[in-house]
């Protein structure tokens, strides 16, 4: 049985979410800063999970830092950017062994939870800028990133679709923002950016672990403590219906075509009541026994990989695949078929009832995960509404095949996104 | 049946090897707390196993390339049809995967983990393939090999072995290549999978949330007694030079990738594979994050924060290799022979060597803490002939004197290769 995880408020806009539980070995430690995704600060906010992971007051050497952390077991310090609807989060995240497997009895949540207090209160920012040269070797590396964002196809095609859907929305925007903000930020800017998270953010701290959270909530209660008051949490624009279907090609050098259909899901409904919509998807293509997989998959060989998903926060359906460039037209057609027989209901009861037990599996699953659990209950935070995996087996549970059905029928076609080659091979100059 | 506990008193942990009558050896280590369980059946067949005989009195049976992962493949099917359907049943999640040097089929669950753990079993002890089978897969395969061609992470990485190995099929992509997958026959399928998916050569670990007992009554009931059986595969006579110190592609990147490696001297397959933590304690040495020519190469905007290390270790190889991405794979390469030839005249420090073996503990008590990566370790001990928990141990054991031992065998500059992968348009 899994132990509630427990919200508290820490200071203005700050919550502390405690998830103890014995049978993990190791001690998560995460702080996410929560700002509206914009184009304008999103590169400045990027380049601040690059820099404050370089050093601090006390321990301004990187190399020296990297050193302290292999003293405490190999501590893993990680940062990332996120984008959850029209918000950019900026994570960082220190895991290290639970103190009962140290050789020496270390108190390692103490020790971590002060390194990472350090790290983002007291960064190496002196007369309101950031060291030049350090700052420069870190741009280089997020541009790059942004470059490189096309290396992986799959994903690269996935983003492009989300794009063109969003059509200007924020929560359209790349999480590491674009390569021209990138290109404008300054070390004054970023240094700017650094009092402004600090001080507007909203923070969502977790602990997940086995050990005992207190002193990561004491070592945080205080350097949040007198804090001006707090953001919320930006929705992203829903668009019910496609009223047309825009189609987008691409040709870049590629062995195996890329095609993502883009589709509009109706309204959001609230969490509880999503699991009509997350079914029917899961039905059509979120399982290796969908119809997706078997049909266009497996009986027609059309595709190397196709599947569909649903974004709980955009309301979109994506279905995405890898083809062969002369199945391109077959694959689209076979796939949009799969969707109208769903839409009249031509699915067995059995297909339904697997998949939900596959479903709730995944679900049982995310307590055996800290990493799970933790994205699990922070995408509840932003949508605003606290949900267990368990609530939410209950919801599938109580589905029935017309409300599968109903949900498929507001499913409609928004965009098509195609990367693929030019015939006769080679690449586009664009 | 003979049944052995092994416990960790280091890990507050323990699990059972079991030999079952049948020949296949059970690693089962359930762990409180989990919801889900994690099934990993595994044979010691893998893409390097591209010659084999079960007799010394036979001459050696060549097959085509990618014949493991072909019959990977082919064993998720069955007469009653594709393996996900039948696991669709019990809303288990399943796969399997081929690697150098074995073929797993595994699956997750969090409830009906007994008839999740009958199919399992069930397919990969029935084989079904037929000429139509096995030309449609053909299809499917060559489309999968495709894929990968398209990958620079996949590509950098095998054209690397292809500098450091001239006869070592280590060098072969794991799923073959387009032609040599045509080559492939329903009969080759059988001899191969008679040969190695003989239940005395094969290992069945779980770990997480099930019973034991449960697992014994299934192959009890499902598996019939195979003769004992040693699969001998054909000797690699393999020289420790490289084949060339320089390998490049061009595919579609922005930022150059780049993978360095350090051809090894391979000992037996359990010397390999416990002197994995070594290696790596001697990669952070070399050029980790703590390190002054990590600072220096990061400094100079020449690596970033992709830079990773591995050792790869198996039956009969060993290698260390480093990759990342760069505007200067070269440079990068040069200042690493540099660092490494530094590093073996002037020795390891002591209290450097004691801070990366700290931190190499930490990094294998997360193995032990996860139910998919215990079934991997357990699986591994079985076939390398070690202990679990012995891996801890030896990190523990380890002295300065085995990691210069390491350093010193293993990191010839003259046994190095650079692999690039170019982008386009933009170097």
């Amino acid at each position: 049985m899994t132990n509630p995880i427990l919200r508290r408020p820490l200071a203005q806009g700050v919550s502390f979410s405690a998830l103890r539980d014995p049978k993990f070995k190791l001690n998560r430690l995460s702080v996410h800063f929560i700002v509206p995704l914009r184009e304008e600060t999103a590169s400045d906010y990027a380049m601040l999970s690059l820099l404050l992971r370089k050093g601090c007051r006390s321990c301004p050497d990187f190399t020296q830092l990297n050193r302290k952390f292999d003293w405490l077991y190999g501590a893993d310090l990680s940062t990332d950017v996120l984008k959850i609807g029209a918000n950019q989060i900026v994570t960082f995240s220190v895991t290290t062994i639970d103190d009962r497997y140290t050789i020496g009895g270390e108190r390692l949540v103490f020790e971590c939870a002060q390194m990472l207090r350090e790290l983002l209160f007291e960064p190496l920012i002196e007369d309101g800028t950031f060291d030049a040269d350090s700052f420069e070797v870190e741009r280089r590396y997020l541009i790059d990133t942004i470059e490189a964002e096309i290396k992986d196809k799959r994903a690269w095609a996935v983003a492009e679709c989300t794009r063109l859907m969003g059509r200007g929305d924020p929560a359209s925007l790349r999480k590491y923002g674009s390569l021209e903000g990138a290109r404008k930020t300054t070390p004054q800017s970023a240094a700017a950016a650094w009092h402004t998270l600090i001080d507007t953010a909203g923070v969502e701290i977790f602990f997940i672990g086995s050990g005992d959270p207190s002193d990561a909530e004491r070592v945080f209660a205080d350097a949040f403590a007198d804090r001006p008051a707090p953001c919320r949490y930006l929705p992203p624009r829903i668009v019910a219906r496609a009223e047309s279907v825009q189609e987008h090609t691409e040709y870049l050098q590629v062995v195996q075509s890329k095609l993502v259909l883009g589709f509009r899901t109706g309204e959001r409904p609230p969490i509880g009541e999503q699991a009509a919509i997350r079914l029917a998807v899961a039905v059509l293509g979120g399982t290796p026994s969908s119809k997706l997989f078997l049909n266009v998959r497996e009986k027609r060989s059309l595709c190397y990989y196709c599947a569909a998903r649903y974004s709980r926060i955009s309301a979109v359906m994506l279905i995405d695949s890898g083809i062969e460039h002369a199945n391109i037209a077959a694959a689209r057609e076979a796939i949009l078929h799969e969707l109208d027989d769903l839409r009249a209901g031509r699915f067995d009861d059995d297909t339904m009832k697997f998949t939900v037990l596959q479903m709730i599996g995944a679900l049982k699953s995310v307590s055996d995960s800290a990493g799970a659990s933790e994205d699990w209950y922070l995408n509840r935070i932003l949508l605003g509404e606290m949900s267990t995996p368990q609530e939410e087996i209950e919801a599938l549970q109580r589905v029935t095949r017309d409300d599968v059905v109903a949900a498929a029928q507001k499913i409609t076609l928004d965009t098509v996104y195609l990367l693929t080659e030019k015939q006769g091979g080679g690449a586009d100059d664009n | 049946m003979i049944t052995e506990t092994v416990s960790s008193p280091r890990m507050d942990g323990e699990y059972l090897r079991v030999e079952h009558p049948s020949g296949l050896t059970l690693m089962l280590c359930p762990m409180k707390g989990f919801s889900g369980a994690y099934a990993l059946f595994s044979t010691r067949c893998g893409s390097i196993d591209d010659s084999f005989r079960t007799s010394p009195d036979q001459p050696f049976t060549r097959v085509p390339e990618g014949i493991a992962h072909f019959l990977e493949h082919k064993l998720f099917e069955s007469e009653e049809g594709d393996a996900f359907e039948q696991y669709a049943k019990t809303g288990a999640t399943a796969n399997a995967f081929t690697s150098f040097d074995r073929t797993a089929y595994l699956f997750g669950c969090t409830d009906r983990f007994e008839e999740s753990l009958e199919i399992l079993v069930n397919l990969v002890t029935h084989p079904y393939f037929t000429e139509q089978t096995v030309e449609k897969e053909q299809g499917i395969i060559a489309q999968e090999i495709r894929m990968y061609d398209d990958s620079p992470d996949w590509r950098v990485f095998f054209n690397v072995l292809c500098a450091l190995y001239h006869n070592h099929p280590l060098h072969t992509d794991i799923a073959g290549t387009v032609e040599s997958i045509r080559e492939i026959t329903a009969d080759l399928l059988y001899t191969c999978y008679r040969s190695f998916y003989n239940l005395n050569n094969m290992v069945l670990a779980v770990a997480g949330n099930f019973d034991p007992e449960t697992v014994v009554r299934v192959c009890d009931r499902l598996l019939t007694p195979a003769e004992p059986v040693i699969v001998e595969t054909r000797p690699i006579d393999e020289p420790p030079t490289v084949v060339q110190p320089y390998i490049e592609q061009q595919l579609e990147v922005a930022v150059p990738l780049f993978e360095i490696g350090f051809k090894g001297k391979p000992g037996s397959y359990r010397e390999n594979l416990l002197s994995q933590a070594v290696g790596e304690i001697v990669g952070d040495l070399l050029i980790g994050e703590g390190t002054q020519l990590y600072r220096e190469l990061y400094d100079e905007g020449l690596i970033n924060a992709t830079f990773d290390s591995e050792v790869l270790a198996g039956p009969n190889y060993l290698a260390t290799l480093f990759s990342g991405e760069s505007h200067e794979p070269k440079a990068v390469f040069d200042r690493l022979l540099a660092g490494v030839r530094r590093l073996q005249e002037i020795g390891i420090n002591l209290q450097d060597f004691e801070r990366a073996r700290r931190a190499a503990y930490g990094r294998y008590i997360s193995l032990y803490g996860g139910i998919e990566s215990m079934a991997g370790i357990l699986t591994l001990a079985q076939f390398a002939d070690f202990g679990a928990y012995e891996l801890l141990d030896c990190i523990a054991d380890l002295t300065v004197n085995d990691a210069q031992a390491f350093l010193r065998e293993n990191f010839d500059p003259d046994c190095a290769a650079l692999s690039v992968i170019h982008g386009g348009r933009h170097d």
